[in-house]
């Protein structure tokens, strides 16, 4: 699920009659992002805007540094439904004040008061200039974070800009699913190698971070070496959403399909184009559209990116069963049970044709299912099948949603760094959890008489602003300041479900430095698979394009990686 | 009916076509070259207009154009510029050897040839209705709601469009009910030209047209009075006191177009280019963008972005050559 | 004019012509109109109302203004709102200088006209790209700073030319007869040409004023200070609250739905449709007569 910034106009003096790009130029004829250290800084005295360091592409790594040890902390309140490593638990009541407990000690406070500066991406509006809540976190913690937001939209062009022009703070949030280009060799340049302090048994001295489960620590290994603290999401990758309430009243059941022909004959029983009624959408996304590859393509058995056949690796593309997905892909929309519009929908006009009830399902993030603006609208998930009947796949993700990493700096600077995001990553129930969920009592938050929690207006404009929470986070649990009981308890069971059936991809954590040149000729077989859906072209260019990508960068990639797999 | 005013009007006006070639400097008869220095000691103080203009230009437009070297590099990010490998033209032939790029190049020049025909004239054609009208108030009003669809944003206006004529949409919803069979404009390759230029028209004829209103505000209304004089009805005051009075105008916003002409809109097209496959939808900018920006290709962009720039100076010095051919002054003229 | 008769030359309009007329005017309102009011409906709806919708509703069921609440409360927007509005007025006025004294300079014949104005024009064609001008800005001390968002833009060549295309017919008969008369350059530029030139430059500075005030891009780029946020900025980010893909689970707000953009488009329009009836008094006819006769 690729998350593309959208290029904006660079110039502020804008119209011109029939030229309504003229402002595109700027971003576009410098390609726009990710330029570093550029020559003409030399017309620059002292610009000193080069990202030192690395002169060639980091080198690949064939040690892998050992994981935290996972020690997860069972202090804390029972969920109302258990979790296990994977499955998260379900909390249907906030804290109560009196369970709260310390989960950090004074001794694993930062040392100095130097302040720490961090980059990082919002999905919340701007803070107040004067935030009191941040001020409270600062004092806790003994040092000032500077945070220095950017909008989620902006991210990448603004960290490009932040690479090149040197002003690295000291910590940046990297996002799992909008990697910058080349991060390998970035980080190797610019960042701290963290193994040393975080690897194994070292964890024991943050033991908030050693909650973490290992799926997100595996991802903050980067080419061998841990180069960040984990901001947790559930492992799943992509779910087929939805909407069981629609499926009851047009089928009297909710939907749990087995076998590849129950789920066909369900999708086109729940159609009705009269009734503008369509079972599944999918949206444009990158450079083609997105069916619900991941979905179909588990049913197949189509590997989860790369897989091991006859002990050699084979991607995707190269299998039988991603062209048999192709087919019934094909199948489908010729049956019409897509979405018309799939083709030119966004990812949110996909939202809102599930939320509107005009598509009953569509493949999006495990998030979805807290999706609340309607609460009272219940969300489920499908769990996977195979086509043939048997038991189903569901692809592994990162189990990130980003990792926070730190700029090469001195050890007991870094260890501070450490401290703070340990302490940020105070587990659920804790005090420290409490207090960066919902601030200070009556100022940030009230207690109703049934002990639920509600926000004051100062609390949600300092608190989740402020952006803390992706800075370092605790495990991710089930749990909603709104009442979202039916929802959290769908999402437990599919994901109990579901847990058994987690596919890893088989280079996950292995560096090759020729994918990311890869990304526009995987894109040209995308496009060449949705020319073919849409009937507008035959199999062949899909064929072509596969062989394209193949020996233009699938060869080589497969080389990099089996060099790492021994 | 005699019409006997000219099409260049007796009195010197701003707006109409120039003073003919040779009649520069006031009415002396006699012109004597003057010297550089005497020319310099003349023309200082207008220099000195022009210089922060050019302060500006220098600082924010040429120094970081020196940027655009990695054009001839393979650039490697992260690392100093100085350590990417030179490779000359490679960049550019990569491009030229690429058949998506003529795809894109060709759908490019496609869409600025039929906008120059179905957009262009549009906010003309607004300007002179909108300053025929005999109201204030309505031409006021006309005026302030025209222009409002310029400040939509790009996803805010497809979305209109895949809600009204989407095929999920209200039109064929419509359709549907009536049996009669489903249309889907958003995701047809053959009219997908047609459809962007609609929606370019929705949202800026009526900002377009805002320029022209003022070059017609500038037409002196004693050319209007004097040609109604000499018998010139509606048609007549129009072709030779209101297009003469716009002609320039309309030419100089035709030249820069045609600098344009590579630019065609980057996010109303990459919205909808998924949908209608890259064989009708990719235009430059969206080729650069998944096959430069995605790809960390840096140098492919910038080297993209200078043909650009290339093709379209080759575009303006024609286009200007061919308006000194027509009479007109164009965006530069050495009389 | 103010007046509602018809000037004398004009005659009597044909009856075909005034259908037609109007018919093309009703059709044009109502094309353009509709959309805006799906705009307004939507953001005077509730989220729920939305979404039940499909994302656009044309007429609300009932009224209510929570995304507009949700959007002003705080003072953010306002904050943001104040800035945008400084920028705006300062950039307008500094950019308006300089591409009138350019436009001036280069539409008479001196010895400069012929480089200076290709030189101008590559700048057109030939755009830098985002890092090295990062770089600049960044050298010129202007990082974070608020004339990070005046600067790099305040000259825009297309504006240049349009005016300097006005101004070139402006007759040089003009300019002598007031050099003989005494005048400097930049007297007669002052006295005569501005006033003459008044339509063209109201109109090219409502384009840099919608420039500045639309400017997101550089604001994003050179502005790390969320207090200096501007307006697009943090409108931008109440559209982008729901496409978060994480869904922290402790937020009590939900995430703003369609109604919120609309909100936010209609707050970022109402500005500019308050300041553009003074451009409007601008594109009156008439503006010439007698500058020559006397």
């Amino acid at each position: 699920m690729s998350h593309l910034p959208t290029p904006r106009s660079a110039r502020p003096a804008v119209p011109s009659a029939g030229s309504s790009a003229f402002s595109r130029r700027r971003l576009l004829s410098g390609a726009g992002v990710g330029l570093a250290g550029i020559a003409g800084a030399s017309a620059l005295a002292g610009c000193g805007g080069s990202a030192g360091g690395a002169g060639s592409p980091a080198q690949i790594s064939t040690d892998l540094a050992e994981l935290p040890t996972y020690t997860a902390i069972t202090t804390g309140p029972t969920p109302d439904l258990p979790g296990t490593e994977i499955v998260q638990p379900a909390y249907f009541t906030a804290p109560q004040s009196a369970d709260l407990w310390r989960s950090v000690e004074d001794a694993q406070l930062p040392e100095s008061s130097d302040p720490v500066s961090a980059f990082i991406i919002s999905y919340a509006t701007p803070p107040p200039s004067d935030n009191p809540f941040l001020d409270q976190v600062n004092e806790r913690l003994g040092t000032t974070l500077d945070m220095r937001i950017t909008s989620s939209e902006t991210f990448t062009q603004k960290f490009a800009t932040v690479v090149a022009g040197g002003d690295m703070p000291d910590m940046v949030e990297f996002i799992a699913f909008d990697l910058p280009p080349n991060h390998p060799q970035l980080l190797d340049s610019q960042f701290a190698d963290l193994t040393p302090f975080l690897s194994g048994d070292a964890i024991s001295d943050y033991p908030n971070l050693a909650n973490v489960p290992s799926i997100s620590w595996e991802n903050c290994r980067v080419n061998g070496k841990i180069y960040g603290t984990p901001v947790h999401r559930p492992a799943f990758g992509s779910i087929l959403v939805s909407r069981p309430d629609l499926f009851e009243e047009i089928l009297g059941e909710e939907p749990a399909p087995t076998s590849k022909d129950e789920f066909t004959a369900m999708l086109t029983e729940v159609t009705d184009p009269k009734a503008g009624r369509f079972a599944m959408t999918g949206q444009s996304a990158g450079s083609a559209v997105e069916w619900g590859w991941d979905f179909l393509g588990a049913m197949f058995g189509v590997p989860n990116g790369w897989g091991l056949e006859g002990g050699k690796l084979i991607h995707k593309f190269e299998t039988e069963a991603w062209f048999e997905t192709l087919e019934y892909i094909k199948e489908l929309w010729d049956l019409g049970v897509y979405h018309p519009d799939t083709p030119s929908s966004s990812g949110s006009q996909a939202k809102a044709y599930l939320a509107a009830g005009t598509s009953l399902l569509h493949q999006d993030g495990i998030s979805a299912l807290l999706d609340k603006t309607s609460p009272e609208t219940p969300y489920d998930a499908i769990v996977p099948f195979a086509a043939d009947g048997g038991p189903g796949i569901m692809y592994q993700g990162s189990s990130l949603f980003s990792f926070t990493a730190l700029k090469k700096a001195e050890d007991d600077r870094l260890v501070d760094q450490l401290r703070i995001l340990n302490y940020l990553a105070a587990p659920f129930g804790s005090e420290e959890n409490f207090f960066l969920t919902y601030g200070t009592e009556g100022e940030h938050h009230t207690r109703g008489g049934d002990g639920s929690v509600s926000l004051t207006d100062d609390g949600t404009a300092q608190i989740s602003p402020s952006a803390v929470s992706y800075l370092s986070a605790p495990p991710q649990v089930l749990f909603s300041a709104v009442p979202l009981e039916d929802r959290l308890t769908r999402d437990h069971t599919w994901q109990g479900a579901t847990e058994s059936m987690l596919l890893k991809s088989e280079v996950a954590g292995l560096y090759s430095p020729t994918s990311s040149k890869a990304s526009s000729a995987e894109g040209d077989v995308l496009t060449a698979a949705t020319e073919y859906v849409l009937g507008r072209a035959a199999l062949d260019p899909v064929h072509g394009a596969v062989e394209s990508w193949k020996s233009g960068f699938g060869d080589t990639i497969r080389g990099e990686y089996t060099e790492q797999l021994g | 009916m005699n019409v006997t005013s000219p099409t260049r009007p007796a009195l010197p006006v701003p707006g109409p076509a120039p003073v003919p070639a040779g009649h520069g400097q006031g009415t002396a008869p006699l012109r004597r070259r003057l010297t550089f220095g005497a020319r310099a000691r003349r023309d200082y103080p207008l220099a000195l207009m022009v210089v922060p203009a050019l302060i500006l230009l220098l600082l924010f437009v040429y120094v970081p154009l020196l940027g655009n070297v990695i054009a001839f590099m393979d650039y490697q990010p992260y690392i100093p510029i100085a350590q990417s490998p030179w490779v000359g033209l490679r960049n550019f032939t990569l491009l030229f050897e690429d058949p998506s790029f003529w795809t894109a190049v060709l759908n490019t020049l496609e869409i600025t040839a039929v906008q120059l025909v179905l957009f262009f004239p549009v906010p003309i054609a607004l300007a002179l209705l909108i300053h025929s009208l005999a109201w204030p108030w309505l031409r006021a009003t006309l005026q302030s709601v025209l222009y409002l669809p310029h400040f939509l944003s790009w996803v805010i206006v497809v979305g209109f469009f895949q809600q009204s004529l989407g095929a999920g949409g209200v039109m064929n919803n419509w359709l549907r009910q009536l049996d009669l069979g489903t249309v889907n404009v958003m995701a047809d390759p053959d009219t997908f030209i047609l459809l962007i230029s609609a929606q370019v028209v929705w949202k800026d004829a009526g900002w377009g047209a805002i320029i022209f209103l003022a070059a017609l505000a500038a037409i002196d209304d004693s050319l209007y009075e004097a040609a109604a004089i000499d018998g010139a009805g509606a048609w007549g005051r129009f072709w030779h006191v209101t297009l003469p009075g716009i002609r320039p105008i309309i030419v100089l916003l035709l030249i820069l177009r045609l600098g344009d002409a590579l630019n065609v809109g980057f996010e109303q097209i990459l919205l909808q280019r998924n949908a209608v496959g890259p064989g009708a939808g990719e235009v430059i900018d969206t080729y650069v963008y998944f096959h430069g920006v995605l790809d960390a290709n840096w140098s492919t962009g910038i080297a993209a972005g200078l043909i650009k720039g290339l093709v379209g100076l080759i575009l303006i010095l024609a286009a200007n050559k061919a308006a000194h051919m027509l009479g007109e002054q164009g965006v530069y003229a050495k009389s | 004019m103010s007046t509602i008769t018809r000037p004398a030359w004009a005659g009597k309009p044909r009856p075909v012509a005034l259908v037609l007329k109007s018919v093309t005017i009703v059709l044009i309102l109502a094309v353009i109109l509709f959309p805006f009011l799906t705009v307004i409906s939507t953001s005077l709806s509730s989220a729920e109302d939305v979404a039940a919708a499909g994302g656009y509703v044309v007429w609300p069921r009932s009224v209510s203004f929570e995304a507009y609440q949700q959007v002003l409360s705080g003072g953010i927007v306002t904050r943001a709102l104040l800035i945008t509005a400084g920028v705006t007025a300062v950039g307008t006025a500094l950019s308006v200088t300089v591409t009138v004294l350019a436009a001036w300079g280069l539409s008479r014949r001196t010895f400069f006209q012929g480089p200076v104005l290709m030189t101008v024009m590559l700048t057109f064609l030939f755009a830098p790209s985002m890092i090295p001008l990062y770089l600049v800005v960044k050298q010129l001390g202007l990082l974070n700073s608020l004339w990070s968002l005046i600067l790099p833009g305040a000259f825009s060549v297309f504006n240049m030319v349009v005016v300097r295309g006005f101004m070139m017919g402006i007759p040089q008969e003009l300019v002598d007869s007031a050099k003989i008369d005494g005048a400097g350059e930049f007297r007669i530029l002052r006295q005569i040409i501005v006033p003459l030139s008044r339509a063209v430059i109201a109109v090219v500075a409502l384009f840099y004023a919608v420039g500045y005030w639309n400017a997101f891009f550089n604001a994003m780029l050179y502005i790390d200070d969320t207090a200096k946020w501007t307006l697009q900025l943090v409108l931008r980010s109440y559209v982008l609250q729901g496409s978060s893909l994480v869904g922290t689970s402790t937020d009590s707000v939900a995430p703003p739905p369609q109604s919120v953009q609309m909100a936010v488009v209609m707050i970022a329009i109402i500005p500019i449709l308050m300041v553009y009836p003074f451009v409007q008094r601008h594109l009156t006819k008439g503006v010439l007569t007698g500058a020559v006769k006397g």
